[in-house]
């Protein structure tokens, strides 16, 4: 009775997969394992082993090494041991629910032996940040060093191009079409035709036999002459004033100068000395670095964020029939993992215990509509670290509220500048506090380190005179304590980033006194310049709207005169009449 | 499972010498498969479980293709049938267990017309069997030889794709 011809291939069948799974499925998830996460850390992977179980559901990653992509020889961190068992029962609804996950000896930043530098494509930086790299670079230290008193006479200003010129020809033509504007009002070609009216109504009125209703009439007209009267002198006056009024182009001419006093400033390669500068040059590139790094990471994170969660559960594509739904017991999302413990030492530099915790990582917030929680602590001495993080995922909003700080973290070998001033940290404590929040697309991180105990080695070869460098290195090596403060808030996707650091008042201080001078003499040479240009632009256009001006006063002139005596002729006729006495 | 296999399946089933029993046990699995969603747990063990016992698989493929044509027109009954029957207080206990035990859940019993479908096709399971088997007798005595002495028998089992598939 029994079909053997279709059962036994089927039976075979499911031996093979049976076969695949128990030999070679952990080599492949291996694989895949080293493939994913090398394109996230664009850095050599290592995992010495991956187990995985079927009948007792688990995964077990032994020995996993991320290399540090900026450096060769140093992970990113490593573990000894991973661990997810997985509940078998809802397995079979298609759902992973891991009950606890563990880690052991996670630590971060370890040496290893060798490279892990991998051919991998590299993620392109996003605009806004490379808008901050552009501002960090078109700076200051390289060019210090190159200033020279008489570079702006060796140079040819095409003044055709410059802000300030262009702007004069633009209010030019600006005034000019206003100009036309007055002129057409000034034709009172309204009053014209109501006057016209006016003198017609006079007629008629004359022509009136009924003295009552003449008299009526001529009420009606007197008040008729006194209002286009009054509304002329008021457009006299509005004219006059619109003629009158003086164009203050000053600031906006003022504006355009000073844009192009740094552009021929950045030609010349005359830096700009001020705070914002000197720290953008200091620490600019770091900081951007590093906010690239953590913003690429974040990017492929939220790639496995569901962006609406509810319509994944709610959704049922049934053609036929209806569902009747029954009492769940266990409602579980499609993956949760409901605590995920780890322990190790923070980096061999910071050699302290610490335990971690994340709890409630699913796909479907709102199926448990608790926040994912991550929690980490670890001290040991002076040293002392701590994470609190939750995240709102099951809210209208994706809302985040984090909190890190540590504490007397020893640091080395810390580079800071760019060839021409390097600042190089042999050791250092820091203390930082780091605050972030996030609310849908927005976010302000705030993120406050104090570096202590510093021995700072300085290179220092920004000015031209030895001395002054000389002084500048030594005034830096005297530094032992500073701070950097970043803040970054707006836009997740184009956030603004303000950095300061008092290195850069420091510097501020020598630079102000070595080059300052001759920069801003420089500057003042190019505003020179500029000055002679615009003013003989400027008389030109003064001159030109001048004899507009007084064109046109004239022809207003006339014109109300014309007005003028015509609506006193009609009110003559009014009385000579005898009509209204 | 690919489309040929199908065709093979049926071509062999239509043609080769078969008891009128395996007929109509064919035609009444494919009528239970026929009426309700095939997408889902139950049609596939009631498929399955046509395929291992030794029903006619020709039968059976068009006995499937033809029922799930009118399916359109059962389904507002079975739908009616299923709503009935799963909205029972007295077995309000059994369906929340199935509810809650896995991979029954995945077998779409609580859909409307999965329930009324099985429960209909249940029914009418030994009539339909009754009637496909005298359908079955005179299939085998008149109209057996004609198909397979039919053109598209001809050409299909004249091309040698066929020829080489069936060897």
């Amino acid at each position: 009775m029994i079909r053997w011809s279709y059962l036994l291939p089927r039976l075979l069948f499911i031996l093979v997969i049976y076969l695949f799974f128990y030999f070679a499925f952990d080599l492949i998830l291996k694989r895949q394992l080293i493939n994913v996460l090398e394109n996230v850390f664009e850095a050599k992977v290592e995992i010495e082993r991956v187990k995985t179980s079927f009948i007792n559901p688990s995964i077990e990653i032994d020995n996993l090494k991320i290399g540090n992509k900026d450096k060769e020889f140093r992970n990113l961190f490593e573990f000894k041991k991973m661990e997810f068992k997985i509940l078998s029962k809802p397995l079979f609804e298609k759902k992973f629910v891991i009950e606890r996950a563990s880690v052991e000896g996670l630590g971060f930043d370890t040496p290893r032996k060798t490279s892990c530098k991998i051919k991998i494509k590299k993620t392109k930086l996003p605009a806004f940040l490379k808008n901050y790299i552009d501002i960090t670079s078109n700076y200051v230290m390289e060019n210090i060093s190159e200033i020279k008193s008489n570079a702006i006479d060796n140079i040819k200003l095409d003044f055709e191009n410059l802000n300030s010129i262009k702007l004069l020809r633009e209010i030019e033509n600006r005034y000019n079409n206003e100009y036309r504007h007055i002129d057409e009002k000034i034709d009172l070609k309204a009053y014209k035709e109501r006057i016209n009216e006016l003198t017609s109504k006079v007629e008629k009125l004359k022509k009136e036999k009924n003295l009552i209703k003449q008299l009526k009439l001529a009420m009606e007209l007197k008040k008729e002459v006194d209002k286009v009267y009054k509304d002329f002198k008021n457009d006299q006056r509005d004219i006059e004033k619109m003629i009158e009024e003086v164009k203050n182009y000053t600031s906006e001419i003022e504006k355009a100068k000073r844009e192009d006093i740094e552009k021929i400033a950045s030609i010349l390669k005359i830096p700009q000395i001020n705070s914002k500068t000197i720290t953008s040059a200091l620490i600019g590139n770091e900081v951007i670095r590093r906010v690239n790094y953590y913003y690429d990471l974040s990017q492929k994170i939220a790639r496995y964020i569901p962006d609406n969660p509810k319509k994944k559960i709610f959704e049922e594509k049934r053609k036929r029939g209806r569902i009747i739904h029954f009492v769940k017991e266990n409602s579980y999302p499609g993956f949760w993992l409901k605590t995920f413990y780890i322990s190790g030492v923070f980096t061999p530099e910071n050699p302290l215990e610490y335990t971690a915790s994340i709890e409630n990582i699913t796909n479907m917030p709102s199926v448990y509509k608790l926040p994912l929680k991550i929690s980490l602590y670890g001290k040991k001495d002076i040293s002392e670290v701590s994470v609190n993080s939750s995240i709102y995922f099951s809210s209208d909003i994706v809302r985040s509220i984090s909190d890190v700080k540590y504490n007397g973290i020893k640091v080395s070998n810390v580079n800071f500048g760019s060839d021409k001033l390097k600042i190089y940290i042999s050791s250092a404590i820091v203390d930082s506090s780091l605050k972030i929040k996030t609310n849908a697309n927005n976010i302000d991180l705030y993120l406050n380190s104090i570096f202590r105990d510093t021995h700072i080695k300085p290179d220092v070869n920004i000015t031209s005179s030895k001395s002054i460098n000389l002084e500048i290195s030594r005034l830096l090596s005297e530094i032992n304590k500073f701070y950097i403060e970043i803040r970054i808030n707006g836009e997740f996707k184009k956030p603004e980033i303000s950095f300061k650091t008092d290195l850069a008042d420091v510097l501020l201080n020598l630079l102000d006194r070595a080059v300052k001078k001759e920069v801003e003499g420089l500057k003042h040479k190019i505003e020179e310049k500029i000055n002679d240009e615009i003013n003989k632009n400027r008389e030109k256009l003064d001159k030109r709207l001048k004899e507009k001006q007084d064109e046109l006063k004239k022809k207003l002139r006339e014109n109300s005169d014309k007005i003028s005596n015509q609506l006193l002729t009609i009110q003559k006729q009014l009385v000579e009449n005898s009509i209204i006495k | 499972m690919n489309p040929l296999s199908y065709l093979r399946w049926f071509i062999k089933g239509i043609v080769k010498e078969n008891s009128p029993s395996a007929i109509a046990l064919a035609i009444a699995f494919g009528f239970v498969i026929g009426i309700i969603p095939k997408s889902n747990l139950t049609a596939q063990s009631i498929f399955i479980l046509a395929m291992v016992i030794r029903t006619n698989t020709g039968f059976l493929i068009l006995s499937i293709l033809i029922f799930s044509f009118i399916s359109p027109v059962i389904d507002p009954l079975t739908d009616r049938i299923g709503y009935f029957i799963l909205t029972l207080p007295s077995l309000n206990k059994v369906f929340n267990w199935m509810y809650n035990t896995p991979v029954i859940a995945w077998s779409d019993f609580n859909n409307t017309v999965v329930m009324g479908g099985v429960v209909v096709g249940l029914i009418l399971f030994l009539p339909v069997y009754y009637y496909s088997k005298k359908f079955g007798v005179y299939y085998n005595s008149f109209l057996k030889e004609k198909i397979a002495k039919s053109r598209v028998s001809k050409v299909l089992k004249a091309s040698w794709l066929f020829e080489w598939y069936f060897k």
